[in-house]
């Protein structure tokens, strides 16, 4: 059972120290519903600058996870304790862990994987930055490169988002055809870019939305 | 006929009996393992029970209306379907309704007629119900019941020995106990009983609030009896102090953090208190979910459960906003016997399958 002042990044997400990448994703993906703002089960024990620095945490601990290099250098400093030099850091003496089959101390953030982290992060984010300046904004492909970039796959998005895998397909190759009315589309569009982290969506979404109307206009003209 | 009648030598049988291989009709193995630690939680008036009681689950979660009763007795009946024999009591003492939705008008006895009047004996008040394999034991509606129970729960003694005493007696597999709103002493000292104890919340602010506090409840209760259990009361009221703190705190990292630290102080009094956690469990069921986002706030309470108060509180599934529940109650039927098609008597089997799991009576 788990405390809130662990620092452990397998603590943080909640899973076991041989976890698979899929099964790290998924603990993530858990995590980051249980503390996103919106949560209701958050109401009345955490508040929002309570549930905003654990899911700091929990992506500090994916990034470094979901990263074979990070999370190798990661294991092997693992059960180095370093208190005094990093405030937050404070030795574990659980009682609720059990069998202590797993007591590992918490682990300091070393400088060398915290700037490889940020780099990992900031990487995806400068990629996903400049695409969207040099792409032209309308452009259904664009964002087939924006969620490759992420590292999203079609099933992912789809079983997140709810959006149908048709839906996907048609808003990235352009094909309004296969696209319900544009007001859903848009609906579409926002849980798409919120997926994959794009903030200020908004300028894609309208850019979009105003290319297919133009569509759905020239065809009721012709 | 498959109903249950009162009474000890009546050959109580019910309809699909022989699904349930008979090795499952013995108290799980799980169950067995664990009944030391099950019992350092107990209330200090209950002595040990022994091997011999039924299964005993518990529907709480401190909000009225969030579906307690309704969970309580389409479980039963969905229990029953699987050939279990069932005894649901309605615990709502003074405020009973249970009856009602198994199409019960008015119990011709209930336990009032046993713990207020000691007129009936226990096999006496038992009301036969339409699902086979199913018996109610009605709550009793006198407004003498507060004034009795403000005495203590000792006065239910009586009560709580014909619970255990049910599997020996007449057979009981599963006992049922259908708890009020609020966490009045009576409700969490049988919601601490229960091998397993389901925490009924809706999504919304107000039943949420109410199922954490519920729960830190229950841990307070816990900490009461383990207290008594363990002869370590003078190291209990330290500890209560400490936890005070906890709840008035706004900055404190929760229970389960607070444990870790007087661990150190307390290990004798935190390792009894985690036998007796460990020793029953908490269950989750939202019920009225709307949305993916209304059933994600199960998942997420169980992770914060284990997070803020160290107390592991499974997500046993969700039940999905339906009229059918409405309708059923209107026309004064089970919700199972009156929809069974409709996708919540699926989920209920869901919720009923994932009880069945976590106590060990399935695969």
């Amino acid at each position: 059972m788990l405390g809130t002042t662990k620092s452990n990044y397998y603590d943080i997400l909640n899973v076991p120290r041989d976890a698979s990448k899929s099964q790290i994703r998924e603990a993530y993906i858990r995590m980051r519903n249980t503390f996103s703002g919106q949560n209701q089960a958050l109401y009345s024990l955490f508040d929002e600058t309570e549930a905003q620095a654990m899911l700091e945490r929990v992506e500090e601990a994916f990034r470094a996870l979901n990263d074979d290099q990070i999370r190798l250098q990661y294991d092997r400093q693992g059960p180095i304790v370093a208190p005094e030099s990093h405030g937050h850091a404070q030795e574990v003496t659980d009682a609720f862990r059990g069998t202590g089959a797993n007591t590992y101390g918490v682990v300091p953030k070393t400088h060398q994987a915290t700037k490889a982290m940020q780099a990992t992060a900031q990487d995806i984010q400068v990629k996903v930055a400049k695409l969207i300046e040099e792409g032209d904004l309308s452009d259904g492909t664009l964002y087939r490169k924006i969620r490759e970039t992420v590292g999203v796959s079609e099933d992912e998005m789809q079983s997140r988002t709810k959006i149908g895998v048709d839906h996907i397909r048609g808003i990235e190759t352009n094909t309004f055809d296969r696209l319900p009315r544009p007001i859903f589309v848009k609906g579409f569009l926002r849980s798409y870019f919120r997926y994959l982290g794009v903030n200020n969506s908004d300028e894609l979404v309208a850019a979009f939305s105003e290319k297919y109307q133009d569509f759905l206009d020239k065809r009721g003209l012709s | 006929m498959g109903t249950f009648i009162p009474g000890e030598n009546v050959e109580l049988k019910s309809a699909n009996q022989t699904r349930v291989p008979r090795q499952l009709r013995r108290h799980s193995q799980i169950l067995q393992d664990r009944h030391g630690k099950w019992c350092m939680g107990l209330p200090a008036y209950v002595t040990d029970p022994g091997h011999e009681i039924p299964t005993l689950l518990a529907v709480g979660g401190g909000k009225g209306g969030v579906g307690k009763s309704i969970l309580s007795a389409n479980l039963s009946a969905r229990l029953a379907g699987l050939g279990y024999r069932v005894l649901v009591i309605d615990l709502d003492l003074g405020c009973a309704n249970l009856h009602t939705h198994f199409g019960i008008p008015k119990p011709k006895y209930t336990l009032a007629n046993m713990v207020l009047e000691s007129s009936k004996t226990f096999a006496e008040i038992i009301t036969p119900t339409t699902v086979p394999g199913v018996a109610l034991v009605a709550g009793g509606q006198e407004a003498s019941w507060s004034r009795h129970l403000a005495r203590g729960p000792e006065t239910l003694l009586t009560l709580w020995d014909a619970i255990f005493s049910a599997k020996r007696r007449l057979h009981v597999d599963f006992v049922v106990m259908d708890l009020g709103a609020g966490t009045a002493r009576h409700t969490m000292d049988f919601y601490a009983t229960a091998h397993l104890g389901v925490l009924t919340a809706l999504p919304e602010p107000t039943s949420i609030e109410n199922a954490y506090v519920f729960l830190k409840t229950h841990l307070w209760n816990l900490i009461d009896h383990v207290a008594v259990r363990s002869g370590e009361e003078g190291s209990s009221s330290d500890i209560r102090t400490v936890l005070r703190d906890v709840g008035k705190n706004p900055y404190s990292k929760g229970y389960s953090d607070a444990f870790r630290q007087l661990s150190a102080s307390y290990p004798n009094f935190v390792s009894n208190l985690l036998q007796a956690l460990s020793g029953r469990d908490v269950g989750i069921v939202i019920n009225q979910t709307r949305s993916q986002s209304d059933i994600d706030i199960g998942p997420a309470m169980e992770m914060i459960c284990k997070r803020y108060f160290g107390v592991h509180a499974g997500f046993l599934g969700d039940l999905n906003y339906d009229d059918s529940a409405w309708k059923s109650l209107r026309n004064r039927r089970l919700l199972l016997n009156d929809f069974p098609h409709a996708i919540l008597s699926k989920r209920l089997s869901g919720v009923t399958a994932s009880i069945l799991k976590v106590l060990g009576h399935q695969e």
